[in-house]
């Protein structure tokens, strides 16, 4: 029983996870992998945390 | 006294705002030697001296008289930036100095408290440039600054410089547009008396008598462009000289070479061939101890529990897990091996002139060789490559060109092929069989761009005028770090999506179970069973419905659920692949997914999906940006479905046509 809790919870974490990604990606055009890419794959743009 | 100070880098495109940009703030902003890497302001921030700097790099402009919508978003922003807290330095390339300097009069025009920053003087230098930079500081009001951006060299002088501006504005000494800008923006004339007033001390002689008063404001561009590069050719004695005299410049020699009217496009071509070959041959070891490492890591892992264990954590960290992250984590060796190659390529100037190369052709099909820069991008990631056309001037060229980005083969793609070329494919073979699959989608956007410019998008091509950022050795310090941060970003979507989508692929594929009377159909066929199971859970179930419209092509279920998780991220379909064997995988002695296709495929099979990982839908991140950048869901859909279609009929002719021929 505690293990198809345990899975269960797992799947829906990762569903809730992608669907949010998902949703964020389509309204940002933002690629989820590198979430302030705008640039160019290998290069984030970000602000140096002081 | 403030201690927080904005800055604005604006300056020609290719002059090495970027670099300043990335050295500056510490941020690995993308470096490309050509136009439209950078299409939006980036921000960064540094400190120095106690002193908080706000940076915004902008996107390189020629003119404030916006051609392309980077150079709009650079001209907005700065004539937003009058009368604000912000500090402009314009960054002017020393080689190209006269040209550069057209920029800079229309941004002293601006009146924004400005630093002149003359960058790549190691080059200028070498060409025998001297500037005089106090020269330069009178006739434009504004300090002048020396630096080498690519070595950070003169860059604590530039911030430095903003201090103290910064100081004096505060102290109430406002920088000003000087008068003869200001005459020569209303009147197009070079008044003598504030010649007379600048020169006087330095005793030079007085330039001939000024123009006629000209009304300015009624001028077209090209007459006002005219006017202003005349004011800037009698000036520019003022303020450089050429020292020695010298060979003729490198670049002009190695141009030669590389852009040879027969030679230089198949020159270019090889040098792709050899990057994928260095992939694969040297990329094998480090693959083969990842892979070594994943399989002893399942084994450690799943001797937790005891033999025989039906598990369900256990199944979902091994077959789930382990099972679809490890096989795309076993590909990093070769994503980083491209990567290196390409921005070595990149850095070094290069990549600019296969734009130059590809012009003759891309202008047969409606486009010009600026199109092929965001191709070039698009090499890396369809995403940055769909938002570089921003550079390009027509909406129909930046449209036909978004269109087809996806099929420059993006760098998710790679662990596909990665896992499919040496299954089916000799050593001696494989590297060719890559460039092929690159070239094919080369080929296959030139067609589509051509389509699309004899129907939807028609118009005549505008002349290509591009500049060539000059040669120098790069980096490896900057090439290194982009190859690691590109390897971080592949683990990292390895981590978060991959792992989310391995996830709920590994519950699609495992449930619902099989009931145990239908199970015991089958008596001590193990290998029926785990059939039987993986066919009755969703995964199945979905792949059985779409079996139809992927069988013409060669392709069963299973390939079916594969290809509808690439569209999350195009890696998913390696790590499907390997869920779904590893759920099915009853031998022991099977040791990697590549042996796994191998046995489970044929060639021509493999052929088949090959071209469809390479022509169909791009993944989801790429659809959402089509449709903000095309300003419209309407191209994004039909991006999707053409592709898709493409794929499946170019598929379909391939499989049909080549089982008569091959097994």
């Amino acid at each position: 029983m505690f293990e198809i809790i345990l899975v269960v919870g797992v799947v829906l974490i990762a569903g809730a996870y992608l669907v949010r990604e998902t949703i964020k990606s389509f309204k940002t055009g933002e690629c989820p992998s590198c979430k302030d890419c705008h640039c160019g794959c290998g290069g984030c743009c970000h602000k140096k945390e002081n | 006294m403030s201690t927080e100070i904005n800055i604005v880098l604006a300056g020609n495109p290719n002059c090495g705002k970027s670099t300043i940009f990335n050295q500056i703030t510490g941020a690995r902003q993308h470096i490309g030697n050509y136009p439209g890497v950078t299409v939006e302001k980036m921000e960064g921030a540094c400190s120095f001296q106690g002193h908080k700097f706000n940076v915004v790099d902008l996107p390189g402009a020629y003119s404030l008289d916006a051609h392309s919508e980077d150079e709009a978003a650079a001209a907005n922003y700065l004539r937003e930036s009058i009368g604000k807290d912000r500090i402009l330095i314009d960054v002017i390339d020393s080689v190209n100095f006269e040209r550069n300097l057209f920029l800079t009069l229309q941004l002293r025009e601006l009146g924004i408290p400005m630093i002149i920053l003359l960058n790549m003087t190691d080059l200028a230098h070498q060409r025998g440039f001297e500037f005089r930079k106090d020269e330069i500081s009178r006739w434009f009001g504004a300090p002048v600054l020396e630096c080498v951006g690519y070595t950070g060299q003169g860059l604590n002088e530039v911030l430095q410089a903003a201090i103290d501006l910064s100081h004096e504005i505060e102290a109430g000494n406002k920088q000003k547009c000087p008068n003869w800008v200001y005459e020569l923006s209303q009147n197009g004339t070079l008044p003598s008396s504030l010649s007379e007033e600048m020169l006087k001390e330095a005793n030079a002689e007085i330039p001939e008598e000024p123009k006629a008063a000209t009304d300015v404001q009624n001028l077209d561009e090209t007459q006002k462009a005219s006017l202003y590069y005349d004011a800037i050719s009698r000036i520019v004695p003022e303020l450089m000289t050429f020292t020695k005299g010298g060979g003729p410049a490198k670049e002009s020699l190695l141009d030669r070479v590389f852009l040879h009217r027969i030679w230089g496009l198949p020159l270019f071509f090889l040098m792709l061939y050899l990057i994928f070959q260095l992939t694969f041959t040297v990329g094998a070891y480090p693959m083969g101890w990842i892979e070594s490492g994943v399989e002893a890591l399942k084994d450690w892992i799943g001797g937790l529990w005891t033999d025989g264990s039906e598990s369900l954590v256990r199944s979902l960290i091994i077959d789930g897990i382990i099972g679809g992250v490890g096989n795309v984590v076993v590909f990093l060796p070769n994503i980083l091996l491209l990567f290196l190659a390409i921005s070595l390529l990149e850095d070094s100037g290069y990549m600019a002139r296969a734009a130059v190369l590809m012009d003759r052709f891309m202008s047969k099909i409606g486009l010009h060789g600026k199109s092929f820069i965001p191709m070039l991008v698009g090499f890396g990631c369809s995403i940055p490559g769909i938002m570089a056309t921003r550079t390009l001037e027509e909406r129909r060229e930046r449209l036909a060109t978004m269109f087809v980005v996806p099929l420059m083969s993006c760098g998710a793609r790679l662990p596909i092929y990665a896992l499919l070329i040496p299954a089916f494919f000799p050593v001696a073979w494989q590297g060719t069989v890559l460039f092929g699959v690159y070239m094919v989608g080369i080929l296959l956007a030139i067609i589509v761009a051509k389509v699309l410019s004899m129907t939807v998008l028609r118009g005549e091509p505008i002349p290509f005028v591009m500049e060539l950022p000059p040669y120098h050795t790069p980096t490896m310090q900057t090439v290194g770090l982009r190859t690691l941060q590109r390897g971080w970003l592949y683990l990292r979507k390895a981590g978060t999506i991959i792992l989310g989508i391995s996830v709920i692929l590994w519950a699609l594929t495992t449930f619902p179970r099989l009931p145990e009377d239908r199970a015991a159909q089958y008596g001590d066929d193990e290998g029926a069973v785990q059939e039987a199971t993986l066919e009755y859970s969703g995964a199945g179930r979905l792949g059985k419905a779409i079996e139809p419209v992927m069988k013409p092509m060669g392709m069963d279920w299973k390939l079916g659920t594969a290809f509808i998780g690439a569209f999350a991220a195009k890696e998913v379909f390696v790590a499907q692949m390997g869920i779904v064997y590893s759920a099915g995988d009853i031998e022991e002695d099977t040791s990697s997914l590549r042996d796994i296709m191998a046995k489970n495929y044929t060639p021509l099979q493999g052929v088949c999906i090959l071209l469809f990982a390479l022509i169909a839908t791009p993944c989801m991140a790429t659809f959402a940006v089509m449709a903000r950048e095309a300003g419209s869901w309407k191209w994004a859909f039909a991006q999707w479905f053409t592709l898709t279609a493409m794929a499946w009929v170019i598929c379909t002719i391939v499989y049909q046509v080549g089982i008569h021929f091959v097994s």
